[in-house]
């Protein structure tokens, strides 16, 4: 027993969580707006990194004017894939919008994969210290700008639905398609906010990710795993998500530790967030926070 | 005429059952087997192995059809299924030295068995919940793949033998053509007689409207999961088949499974729907 690497894995945890929860709300956001589930949100992380990857090293640009422009570009690629490929979508089946969102993340990696190669990029270094040690941890700084974002990006969506004109016609637009249309709000206009949102949001997290560990196609996994985290906090519950994601973080790194330490079978890092994803399903179909489906003939 | 008249004419449940509307249409698909038997004495190796590729992802697409089609049940984790197959007829093959022929539907069963545990959630999820859960399952499989090396032999895969029937090895494209032609034709006799069974007609009621069928007696839970045990049965009948002839060496192939492939099972379904 290792109580160090304990501890140092459960620190992990909580900061790779953060992100995790970070990613599933852009994912659980898309979801209630639009009743899509995006199988490219690990790529929007991975287009973000790469966006901003690029304006560092191509353009050469400070971090501070690379990462704004960076996320403007999201924003704009958020609204056309809305416009242009989920838009005709409304109202096929749900096979055909999963089919449609797993054929974008197919196609944008390939994309990405042809544009960058295939091959991890390191991030310009960012930060002047490497590491910071607290309370005999070593934290990278990364990691703890990646906590400040991820608090900062909570706050701004507990004030974007509770206070801000948009986000209120964001709710009442999950709550009730029509009654919402006809009270006035633009539903299309709130279904492209919603994928604008959701892209800058997951590319802040790819960003994170990208300078801690490069930026490879690899980061895409990162979408795949957000599926466990909003399971288990309930499709359509943003709280939820950001809570599970760390549950997830923090599981994926016991099972790290505990396997390192008796098991030794090896990448459990990576799988036992799904057992766990099917746990949950067969005893909690709806997650800690999700809405009940009640239905009636 | 092969098609038959507009509108439904049918003064009977026979006839509202038959698999064939019309005679025409009947005579023209064993017309189409016929000519089928002939591919190996005409085409080439190439197209031949076309066909082949034709004939097993059609079983699997099959498979997926009665999951997706049919039951209205969304699996995004089918080549895990697939994989599945593969590597159990090869397995039983090399382990309990079972004759392959009699590995392929044994491998479907084992399939078919793995797709009732992965299935379970089914009982009780329908939609996007089920469709993550199989995902889960896929990455699962697939993690299950890269480690179990006594049964998939690791990275560098697992050979399969050629299939042995009275003495006659089906080593060849122009004989394995044959095999994969009359499990095709099994695969898709048994959907369609299943489609007319009480427990096919379930399944359709199922996708319709499912809180009737359950008010009508239809035992949800079991027909759902039934659905992804047939529908596994299938991708492990056509995950079996493919696996023969990945490289085409002459009597010896090697297994392995690709990781994103699901996904074009899937929208293969999609279209085929």
């Amino acid at each position: 027993m290792e109580t160090g690497l304990l501890f140092q894995l459960l620190l992990n945890g909580l900061i790779v969580g953060a992100l995790y929860g970070v990613v599933a709300m852009s994912f659980v956001l898309i979801y209630k707006a639009s009743q899509v589930v995006n199988f490219a949100q690990g790529e929007f992380m991975l287009i973000g990194a790469w966006a901003c990857w690029w304006l560092l090293t191509y353009w050469q640009l400070p971090f501070w004017i690379g990462f704004p422009v960076a996320l403007a570009f999201m924003t704009v690629f958020g609204v056309v894939l809305q416009v242009a490929v989920l838009r005709p979508l409304i109202g096929e089946p749900v096979i055909s919008v999963i089919m449609a969102t797993v054929g974008l993340s197919i196609f944008f990696q390939a994309l990405m994969k042809w544009m960058f190669g295939v091959f991890a990029q390191p991030f310009p270094a960012i930060f002047p210290v490497e590491r910071i040690n607290i309370m005999g941890l070593e934290v990278q700084s990364v990691y703890l700008l990646s906590i400040a974002l991820s608090l900062v990006i909570m706050l701004g969506f507990w004030w974007f639905f509770t206070f801000s004109k948009h986000g209120l016609a964001m709710r009442a637009t999950a709550f009730d398609q029509q009654v919402a249309q006809s009270l006035g709000i633009s539903v299309p206009q709130v279904f492209a906010m919603s994928w604008a949102i959701s892209a800058v949001v997951s590319a802040v997290a790819g960003v994170v990710v990208g300078v801690v560990s490069g930026v490879s196609s690899g980061l895409s996994f990162y979408g795949i795993k957000v599926f466990p985290a909003v399971i288990l906090g309930g499709l359509d519950s943003v709280v939820g998500a950001m809570l599970a994601g760390i549950i997830v973080g923090v599981l994926e790194n016991l099972a790290q530790y505990v396997d390192s330490q008796w098991l030794n079978w090896g990448n459990m890092t990576n799988i036992a967030p799904f057992y766990a994803l099917i746990i949950i399903l067969l005893i909690k179909p709806y997650g800690l926070f999700g809405t009940k489906n009640i239905e009636r003939v | 005429m092969a098609l038959a008249p507009a509108g439904e004419f049918h003064a009977s449940y026979r006839a509202d059952m038959t698999i064939f509307p019309t005679k025409n249409s009947r005579r023209t698909l064993m017309l189409g087997i016929f000519l089928l038997c002939f591919a190996p004495l005409v085409c080439g190796r190439y197209e031949l192995g076309l066909l082949i590729n034709i004939g097993f992802l059609g079983i699997a697409a099959l498979g997926l059809n009665i999951l997706v089609g049919f039951t209205g049940q969304i699996s995004i984790g089918h080549a895990a299924f697939f994989g599945v197959g593969a590597f159990l007829s090869a397995y039983l093959h090399e382990r309990f030295h079972i004759p392959v022929i009699l590995c392929i539907p044994l491998a479907g069963l084992g399939t078919a068995v793995v797709g009732l545990v992965f299935g379970l959630p089914a009982a009780r999820l329908k939609g996007l919940y089920l469709a993550i859960a199989t995902l889960a399952a896929q990455f699962i499989l697939e993690d299950f793949f890269a480690r179990a090396q006594w049964f998939t032999g690791g990275v560098a895969g697992r050979m399969t033998e050629a299939v042995e029937l009275f003495g006659v090895r089906f080593d060849r494209e122009e004989s394995y053509s044959y095999v994969v032609l009359v499990f095709t034709i099994i695969m898709f006799v048994m959907a369609a007689n299943l489609m007319r069974t009480r427990d096919g007609r379930a399944l359709i009621a199922v996708r319709d409207h499912y809180l009737s069928a359950e008010v009508m007696g239809i035992n949800l839970a079991y027909h759902r999961t039934m659905s992804f045990a047939i529908s596994s049965f299938h991708a492990g009948i056509g995950g079996r088949c493919t696996r023969i002839t990945c490289f085409s060496s002459a009597s010896r192939r090697s297994t392995s499974c690709s990781p994103s492939s699901s996904w074009r099972w899937s929208s293969l379904a999609v279209w085929a729907a």
